[in-house]
């Protein structure tokens, strides 16, 4: 296992590597000067271009400048944002905890439901009650997350005025205590639910499909044989083994829920980093999006790394051979 | 054990459909099978006789919705299982009987080690017990060292992990153990080693061998009597001597002939002709009637019922018994 | 040996199947001949701007007085123009690069999906938006974006499939005919491992017009281009004044992506290896 898991880390600092690369590419090769890319489209003062120029070595041969630009990223220099005023790194780790609030809660709950959805449907396979959890899975796979946000708006927020339409937090929110936890979770309640959605759509999918290849598996028969209650071949040999391909495909999609998380915010203005990113595209301030690219690209990269690891603790086989992933 | 009269298990004229989408299989036709403690009892029979459904038949292990039991009865130690619900089944299987499957990498939960598995036997039928020491016990009586308990099912080789199947049905301390195919999947000398370990387990644990096979020097080195099926049908029955040296049934004697692969006159193995049999249909007459030599008219017609032939118990389903008529 | 008799009849029996494939066939017709139905440009003003639903602007009219409706059925050939390209480009790309790593093992193989990991791990939509910003709206740069973050999904698939039947029996017997290797991969092994593999890009076909969905509603597609998203992304300027502008649009992708899942889901199942047992 230590073999598989060092072999693994190892290719996530290259993946690392590339994805600065990618970076570089898109500040410094796509056309159009770097400058704008790294300063922004935002007025800025010229010494402040001069020196972006100087310290990204804009006029040096491209090898420098790839140098240059790792050392700054070493550095956290990610560039600086006029338009909020402050460095990108700092800016984007600030508003990392809004979208982690609205995420990680979803991300569980939908986790949680879509394995609960799983095993109804699998017990049930081919009936009536399938057909419908199948069917409820389908419809939150398909529908596209930002408008099922603004009917979410119309009917909750609006119409029936239950919950609040925008942000996370009241303006005249309780300073501390569990005011202010009632507060955020009645702002979570609309968009986690849209971030649910989807994400308890594809784990029920991968998760019923799963359990239903399992339940035909020869070992269910030998488990069967032995005199163990239905209950007991469910939890410890059908779930065990469908859990492995849940937890890949949980793990691998992290990258999709960053894509809802932004839609969501966007239309519910939750202050984190999906808005961010808009504001930044709508007022051109190139350095934001080139940061959170990366943040994203690495927070994939490590939670495939975590992935990883939690299938070789589920899956001995693996442990043996270094597959080339899920 | 109990000193129970009633066989352990016992199945009288037995009918078994599988129903997929609309596609009907009759893989049982009329299959009747006595089993009583201390014996050791064969089935003999190719792919396709319904020798496996048999087995699953009698721990009520058929396919949900697909396999169904539609005539005849199921009796174990007595009682009448025919129509138990899985639940009931639940509080049944182990004890009584228990069963070893054909290819145990498949048979074996993969994420589970070997201790675990035999223990979910030990605690489900031997509460009481402590269930690592009883572990180890179990991997020594199938002969296997203590240190396999930690490993993993894809860890072993194929002999490994049919004993350890075998440890894992002997942990339910079954009256009956029924073995579909025990050596099929494995090589020359491990499949003499798992039989001589079958051979001295009986023994040893007054055990009752129910043996499920194609090949029939198996069932000659372990088996008191035998038990031939054809298309879903038992047609020959008697002691295991009787049965293959002294076959009555037409099946039975192409079988034993193209199993000692003696070259004939004209220099071929003996084979049996034609094709398989269709399971998609019932049949009230005899199955074997399209392949037989021997066949005549009434053949055709109906079913012949057990027939007594050369030897004590010892009887067949064919017509040429009727009459007297035994063919060179 | 190729499997595929039974599948008309199988997707006949599977009522989702047959109703998504219809309506995507309508779609199609939409596509090619609504525009000779709603001659003209749908870009152009055609009456005030902000009408209900009804008369003669069955869905209304957006902000600037264009037709919903005729809107509407010009959107159909972006979407399923980005939908089929980035899918098809994805799906043969993806096949090929992965029937290569499964056939020939080794390095190759673990290069190939290493490269494939490394791929797969940029967030789509993220690089997406970043390239538009940074290049200016367009379709086929959307549509080179998905298709090159999406072939990893597919070259996983055919890999797989790859490998499960190139240990059949059945190439074995080929290979001792004198079949050349190539042959065999793409004569007797790829249509085999085919199944799945389209399965998957019907899936995706969903997925692409999701994603450009979204870009046009965050207002990234071009503005002569008459996008889905876009018309949502007034609506939700307008959303408690004009809810046709919300709920038209929406309704039009999520019924266009929900019957491309289904459809890639009744495929799943029917060409699924493993049925073959019945």
């Amino acid at each position: 296992m230590a073999r598989y898991l060092r072999s693994r880390l190892l290719w996530a600092c290259v993946m690392v590597v590339g994805i600065v690369i990618v970076g570089f590419l898109i500040t410094h090769i796509l056309p159009g000067d770097p400058v704008d890319v790294l300063v922004g489209d935002f007025p800025a003062p010229p010494d402040y271009v001069t020196q972006v120029r100087h310290e990204f070595g804009l006029d040096q041969p491209l090898s420098t400048q790839l140098g240059l630009y790792v050392a700054n990223l070493a550095r956290g220099n990610l560039g600086f944002s006029f338009l909020n005023r402050q460095p990108v790194l700092e800016l984007i780790l600030q508003r990392a905890g809004a979208t982690l609030l609205l995420m990680v809660p979803a991300l569980i709950l939908a986790s949680v439901l879509g394995g609960m959805i799983a095993v109804r449907a699998a017990r049930h396979a081919g009936r009536g009650v399938d057909s419908v959890l199948t069917g409820i899975s389908l419809v939150g796979y398909s529908v596209p997350v930002f408008w099922l946000a603004q009917i979410l708006i119309v009917v909750f927020a609006v119409k029936l005025a239950w919950l609040p339409a925008q942000g996370m937090f009241s303006i005249r929110t309780p300073g501390t205590g569990l005011g202010v936890v009632a507060d955020y979770a009645k702002h979570w309640v609309l968009p986690g639910a849209c971030i649910t959605v989807y994400y308890l759509a594809v784990v029920a999918r991968v998760a019923r499909s799963s359990m239903l290849e399992m339940l035909h598996q020869d070992f269910v028969l030998t488990a069967r044989a032995k005199g163990l209650s239905e209950r007991a071949v469910l939890w410890r040999h059908v779930l065990r083994n469908s859990l492995i391909p849940v937890i890949t495909v949980i793990g691998y999609n992290f990258g999709y829920s960053l894509t809802g998380a932004i839609l969501t915010e966007t239309v519910f203005a939750w202050p984190g980093l999906g808005s961010l990113f808009i504001t930044s595209i709508s007022n051109r301030d190139y350095p934001v999006l080139a940061g959170i690219f990366l943040l994203a690209a690495v927070a994939v990269v490590i939670a495939n790394l975590i992935t990883d690891l939690l299938y070789a603790a589920a899956d001995p086989r693996v442990r043996v051979a270094a597959p080339a992933a899920a | 054990m109990s000193d129970s009269a009633d066989p352990i298990l016992e199945m009288q004229a037995l009918c078994v459909t599988y129903d997929t989408h609309g596609r009907v299989v009759h893989a049982l036709q009329d299959a009747s099978v006595t089993v009583s403690a201390g014996e050791a009892v064969g089935i003999a029979g190719e792919s396709g006789s319904g020798k496996s459904t048999l087995a699953r038949a009698a721990l009520g292990l058929l396919p949900e919705r697909v396999g169904r039991i539609t005539a005849g009865r199921v009796s174990i130690a007595g009682v009448d299982v025919t129509r138990y619900t899985p639940r009931q089944w639940e509080r049944l299987r182990g004890r009584p009987l228990a069963i070893v499957f054909q290819d145990p990498l498949s048979f074996l939960n993969p994420v589970m080690r070997v201790e675990a598995q035999i223990g979910e036997s030990v605690r489900r039928h031997d509460p009481r017990a402590d269930a690592h020491a009883r572990c180890v016990e179990l991997l020594e009586l199938v002969k296997l060292d203590a240190s396999v308990a930690r490993r993993y099912p894809h860890e072993l080789s194929g002999g490994m992990r049919q004993r350890v199947m075998l440890a894992i049905a002997l942990g339910c301390r079954p009256r009956l153990l029924i073995a579909d195919e025990p050596t099929t999947a494995l090589d020359a000398t491990t499949q003499t080693e798992i039989l001589a370990l079958l051979r001295s387990l009986r023994e040893s644990l007054d055990m009752s061998l129910l043996v499920i096979s194609h090949d029939l020097g198996l069932l000659r080195w372990n088996c008191d009597r035998v038990y031939v099926m054809y298309a879903g049908h038992t047609v020959e029955h008697g002691r295991t001597e009787d049965v293959l040296q002294r076959s009555a049934h037409p099946y039975t004697r192409g079988l034993v002939e193209a199993s000692r692969m003696r070259r004939r006159a004209d220099g071929r193995f003996a084979t049996i002709g034609g094709d398989v049999p269709d399971l998609r249909q019932r049949y009230h007459f005899c199955p074997f009637v399209a392949r037989c030599a021997h066949a005549f008219a009434t053949c055709r017609e109906a079913m012949p019922p057990a027939l007594p032939a050369d030897g004590a118990d010892h009887t067949a389903r064919c017509w040429l018994l009727q009459s007297q008529t035994v063919p060179a | 040996m190729r499997p595929r008799r039974g599948v008309v009849q199988g997707l006949l029996r599977n009522g989702a199947g047959v109703a998504s494939a219809l309506f995507i066939a309508f779609l199609v017709l939409v596509a090619l001949f609504g525009p000779v139905i709603y001659s003209g440009d749908p870009l152009a003003i055609s009456d005030s701007p902000m009408l209900h639903p009804g008369g003669s602007h069955l869905l209304g009219t957006d902000d600037l007085g264009r037709d919903v409706l005729a809107e509407l059925v010009y959107g159909v050939r972006v979407s399923l123009f980005v939908g089929c390209v980035a899918a098809f480009a994805a799906t043969v790309m993806g096949t090929l690069v992965g029937a290569i790593a499964g056939y020939a093992g080794g390095w190759v193989d673990t290069t190939i999906m290493r490269i494939a990991e490394f791929f797969q791990v940029m967030p789509t939509f993220i690089l997406a938006v970043v390239i538009v910003a940074l290049l200016g709206p367009g379709l086929l740069r959307v549509v080179a974006v998905i298709a090159l973050l999406s072939w990893p999904q597919t070259a996983r698939i055919a890999r797989g499939e790859v490998l499960r039947v190139s240990q059949l029996d059945f190439v074995n017997g080929v290979r001792c005919l004198g079949v050349p290797e190539w042959r065999i991969l793409f004569r007797e092994i790829m249509p085999n491992a085919i199944g799945p593999v389209l399965a998957l890009g019907t899936l995706i076909v969903g997925y692409a017009i999701l994603l450009e969905a979204s870009l046009s509603f965050l207002g990234l597609s071009s503005p002569d281009v008459v996008s889905w998203g876009r018309i949502l992304s007034v609506g939700q300027r307008f959303l408690f004044s004009a809810w046709w502008l919300s709920v038209f649009p929406g309704l039009a992708i999520f019924a266009t992506v929900l019957a491309f899942n289904l459809l890639g889901d009744a495929l799943g199942d029917l060409l699924n290896p493993r049925r073959a047992r019945t």
